[in-house]
């Protein structure tokens, strides 16, 4: 549609009459985003290399002071390991009741079909605060699963299953699962279905196939939908919010605590800029050792 | 022991009758096509054989053993799919491979007879290769040694050259058939192609509406079709609405159109009876109209396609009649035949003629 | 009728069955609870109900500014997914029908807002606009907004261009029609869907958002989701049920008609 000469000259003029078009549509969002997304999060960055007022031996300048006293803090060790294990375990759940969910998609009938991936949307738009609601009625002393527990005689008092860990990982699981089967669905459909019966044709059990045809096949979808699950539990607020207690704070909570209440910037700016990298390269790694494993294109 | 045996297959999908009383055996070794439109039921045919569809009546026995409740991984069924269905994940010695691991042959055994199934096709030296390395014959032919490494009882093979251009598609029907020959493997191939199914098949089944039309040798069904539709669908025909005029007890006499009148050998129906005549344009021959007799048809050209080899000359009868005749460049250059309107004779080989009744019911025909 | 004849692996289906329907129940299963406790007569939250009622609905206005906090939330929400969607056109048609240096960096790039942590976002910008003087705004918050939910019609718009058949355009100008006509008559109805799915996406998520929208506001300017949590950490009753069940059900009936009508689901899934 807009026409452009292939020019290989490397002058200015050139790169600009090539590229022009596509920057001035792109420009005014760059700008937008330099403003209000770029330049904040280097703010943020910046200061997290600088002294609080309540830091001992300030001076003026850069400082890894910040860093090193969330690398040295045993509390901050705590709550980063137990951020990472709850995220690791709700990636894991919630892959395990996806996959399945997403291979039922496959095979159903369109109506079928269409009311599951309704329900999972409308599951992906209720907000988050109402979902965890739904959760404390649930997990609540007085709430359903007690109930049900101590009318089916089984047990004589209520568990207190709210603000823990478990109650955390059940939040976000159910968060996670639609962010999970979508991706997966995905690279599912795009799978043949001549590869499943050649499978089978060759001598395969749909458990075989299952793992050696249809798992590697669908690795984008899978590690789509793990990156982004991992990534958003690491990243938890709300869920832990409503559903925790101080003694199982994720990593946003206490870096929102060090902001907003210590009024400590530096540190919690650290904080964050430490989860966001950690994310990062976590992820990256993952994408790795998937890529040399199922020797997949992720 | 026949190689395969299907009996009063039924298969119903939904509420479509898809396939209806197919009965078909196949000798050990034999190579027959399913041939026919699409939505005629071929491909139902070959999942059923493959175990993908289960017949809700009759039932299908591979090799002498029965396939009810077989599921398809536990059938020894060499398949082909359209796509080659290629595993792209996995290299060519581990797609040809997966089937001997399936059935747990490991280690040198296994890399042995890869090797020997990569040689039969002469790819060995692809054997490291990722699918999307090779070309589109390439795979068909990989496709190909991974449905037979495991020795299966019967190799299905679905619209196997379809995929391929022209001078490839040829190539590999003949290699096709020397493979097929030396395996000494029952195959089923199913194709919309009939070149493909007449090229390759001992013989040729045609299937219209999930039903087996007719079964035979590709030569007999070409020459000597038991119904118009199998004529018509299995090259050009031209049909002519004709009556016999005269009959007894050896000859018969067709006529119906101005004073042409022609003697036919073997002739089923009555006399007085409307029938439609049918034959090949490469039994037409064309005469200047000088030539024109009572046993000459008088036409009026069309149009001249040239085809290479042959011409196919397009020309209509005084009533307005198609006819397609074929005829070489020579004739066409000696009789002139690319001018419009001209007319000429033709001359219809009578042995050739094929007679099928008027009758919607397409069970009363001639036959020899 | 005769049953279906295509082969299936008894076992295996059955595992992937149970798994599923586990999954769904579980889905489905607090949101059920929520409409349930919402009728409940009693104080508490319990189940089962032992009495009826619907007088937890009427309670919904006792939330503190909750009729004022969801028209904000709305607002915002409207605005945000209006701009982002026309950044995401322009963006979109950047990416997929012109030419660009380090396409993938920039996709990469304009795509990330959703791999930062929120409460990154949400205090790196309260930081921002308390340096440049608008903190606590209407527009602070919108601006936060935007930046949270622009990856979203980026994403779907971009899936719906790159799916649209470019030899559409082509012929229109072939026939004779400018550039603004082809725009305006045949590459933007291609778009629709990507353009639907993408502006209800960046509706849903900001109307939705806690934690950029918490390191926004102050004073007068709050939103749904802070009013509904603050009454639900400092209130016993299920009067977050009503509300919670009333949000369900209006989001349930926005969705089943956006499919039905532009089958958005199919262009997220790409």
């Amino acid at each position: 549609m807009l026409l452009t000469t292939a020019s290989f000259s490397r002058s200015p003029l050139s790169f600009w009459r090539r590229y022009r078009s596509g920057i001035l549509l792109l420009t005014p969002l760059l700008v937008f985003l330099l403003c209000f997304y770029v330049i904040p999060l280097t703010n943020l960055l910046a200061q997290s290399f600088s002294f609080s007022s309540g830091d001992t031996n300030q001076h003026d300048g850069w400082t890894f002071y910040q860093y090193l006293k969330t690398y040295e803090s045993a509390r901050l060790g705590r709550v980063l390991s137990r951020t990472f294990r709850i995220s690791f375990i709700t990636v894991l759940v919630t892959l395990v009741i996806s996959y399945p969910l997403a291979l039922l998609l496959l095979r159903a009938s369109r109506r079928l079909r269409t009311a599951l991936l309704i329900l999972t949307f409308v599951s992906l738009a209720s907000s988050l605060i109402v979902r965890n609601y739904g959760w404390v009625v649930v997990l609540a002393d007085g709430g359903a699963l007690n109930s049900t527990l101590i009318g089916l005689g089984l047990i004589d008092q209520p568990i207190r299953f709210m603000y823990s860990e478990g109650a955390i990982i059940v939040g976000l699981v159910h968060f996670a699962i639609p962010f999970m089967v979508l991706p997966i669905y995905g690279s599912l459909l795009r799978i043949p279905t001549s590869m499943r019966e050649a499978a089978l044709s060759l001598g395969s059990s749909e458990w075989a196939c299952l793992c050696n045809i249809t798992l590697p096949l669908s690795l984008p979808g899978v590690f789509g939908g793990t990156m982004l699950t991992f990534a958003v539990s690491m990243s938890a607020y709300v869920t832990p919010l409503m559903l925790g207690s101080p003694s199982t704070a994720m990593i946003s909570q206490v870096a929102a605590e060090q902001l907003l209440v210590q009024l400590n910037f530096p540190w919690g700016a650290a904080i964050i800029v430490t989860l966001t990298v950690l994310t990062f390269l976590l992820v990256a790694a993952y994408a790795s050792i998937l890529r040399k494993v199922f020797r997949a294109t992720v | 022991m026949p190689g395969l045996e299907l009996e009063r297959v039924n298969v119903w999908l939904g509420a479509q009758h898809v396939l209806k009383n197919i009965d078909l055996n196949v000798a050990q070794g034999e190579c027959v096509a399913l041939l026919g439109p699409s939505g005629c039921g071929k491909t139902t045919t070959l999942r059923t054989i493959a175990g993908f569809v289960v017949p809700q009546e009759g039932h299908v026995s591979i090799a002498g053993k029965s396939t009810k409740n077989l599921p398809p991984n536990k059938r020894n069924v060499g398949l082909v799919f359209q796509d080659y269905a290629l595993f792209p994940h996995m290299t060519v010695s581990e797609n040809v491979g997966y089937g001997l691991r399936m059935r747990k042959i490991d280690g040198s055994a296994r890399a042995q007879q890869v090797e020997q199934a990569l040689a039969m096709v002469q790819l060995l030296h692809m054997k490291d290769r990722m699918p999307s390395q090779l070309s589109g014959g390439q795979r068909q032919r990989i496709a190909l040694a991974r449905a037979l490494v495991t020795q299966p009882d019967i190799l299905l093979l679905d619209e196997p050259l379809g995929a391929l251009d022209r001078k490839l598609r040829d190539q590999m029907q003949v290699e096709l058939k020397q493979l097929q020959k030396k395996l000494g493997i029952t195959t089923i191939i199913v194709t919309h192609d009939q070149e493909e199914a007449l090229s390759l098949a001992d013989r040729v089944a045609v299937m219209f509406d999930g039903q087996i039309a007719e079964i035979g040798k590709p030569m007999d069904l070409y020459e000597t079709p038991s119904s118009l539709r199998v004529m018509e669908f299995l090259g050009s025909s031209n049909t002519l609405s004709m009556i016999v005029s005269y009959r007894d007890a050896s000859n018969a006499t067709l006529s119906g159109y101005q004073r042409y009148a022609i003697q036919v050998q073997k002739c089923a129906f009555d006399m007085g009876t409307r029938i439609t005549a049918a034959i090949r344009p490469e039994h037409i021959h064309i005469l200047p109209i000088a030539e024109l007799a009572t046993d000459t048809l008088e036409a009026t050209t069309v149009e001249c396609v040239y085809k290479g080899g042959l011409v196919e000359v397009h020309c209509h009868l005084s009533d307005g009649t198609p006819i397609k005749a074929q005829s070489d460049a020579s004739c066409v250059q000696r009789l002139n035949l690319m001018q419009q309107g001209l007319k000429i004779a033709l001359r219809l080989e009578p042995s050739r003629i094929q007679l099928f009744s008027n009758s919607p019911n397409e069970h009363t025909h001639d036959r020899t | 009728m005769q049953q279906s004849s295509e082969y299936q692996a008894r076992g295996y289906q059955t595992v992937v069955q149970a798994i599923s329907w586990f999954t769904i129940v579980f889905l489905l299963f607090p949101v059920l609870l929520t409409v349930i406790v919402s009728f409940n007569a009693s104080f508490f939250i319990e189940f089962p109900p032992k009495a009826l009622s619907i007088d937890w609905y009427g309670n919904i206005e006792k939330i503190h500014r909750i009729g004022h906090a969801t028209l904000i939330s709305a607002l915002i929400a409207l605005a945000s997914a209006a701009v982002a969607t026309l950044f995401g056109i322009c963006a979109s048609l950047a990416l997929v029908r012109t030419e660009l240096p380090a396409k993938a960096a920039i996709t990469a790039f304009l795509v990330s807002p959703i791999t930062i942590p929120m409460v990154a976002i949400g205090i790196a910008l309260v930081q921002f606009f308390i340096l440049i003087g608008t903190a606590f705004t209407w527009y602070s918050l919108l601006i936060g907004h935007i930046v949270l939910v622009l990856a979203y019609p980026i994403r779907t718009l971009v899936a719906s261009l790159t799916l649209s058949n470019i030899s559409l355009e082509e012929a229109a100008r072939s026939l004779g029609a400018t550039r603004r006509q082809v725009f305006i008559t045949i590459t933007l109805p291609q778009m629709t869907p990507g353009l639907i799915s993408g502006f209800i996406f960046a509706f849903l998520i900001s109307f939705d958002n806690y934690p950029i929208s918490i390191f926004l506001v102050r004073g007068g300017l709050t939103t749904m989701p802070i009013e509904l949590f603050n009454y639900i950490t400092q209130n016993l009753d299920p009067t977050p049920a009503a509300f919670s069940s009333l949000y369900i059900a209006i989001v349930s009936v926005i969705i089943f008609f956006a499919e039905k009508r532009w089958r958005i689901i199919s262009y997220a899934i790409h």
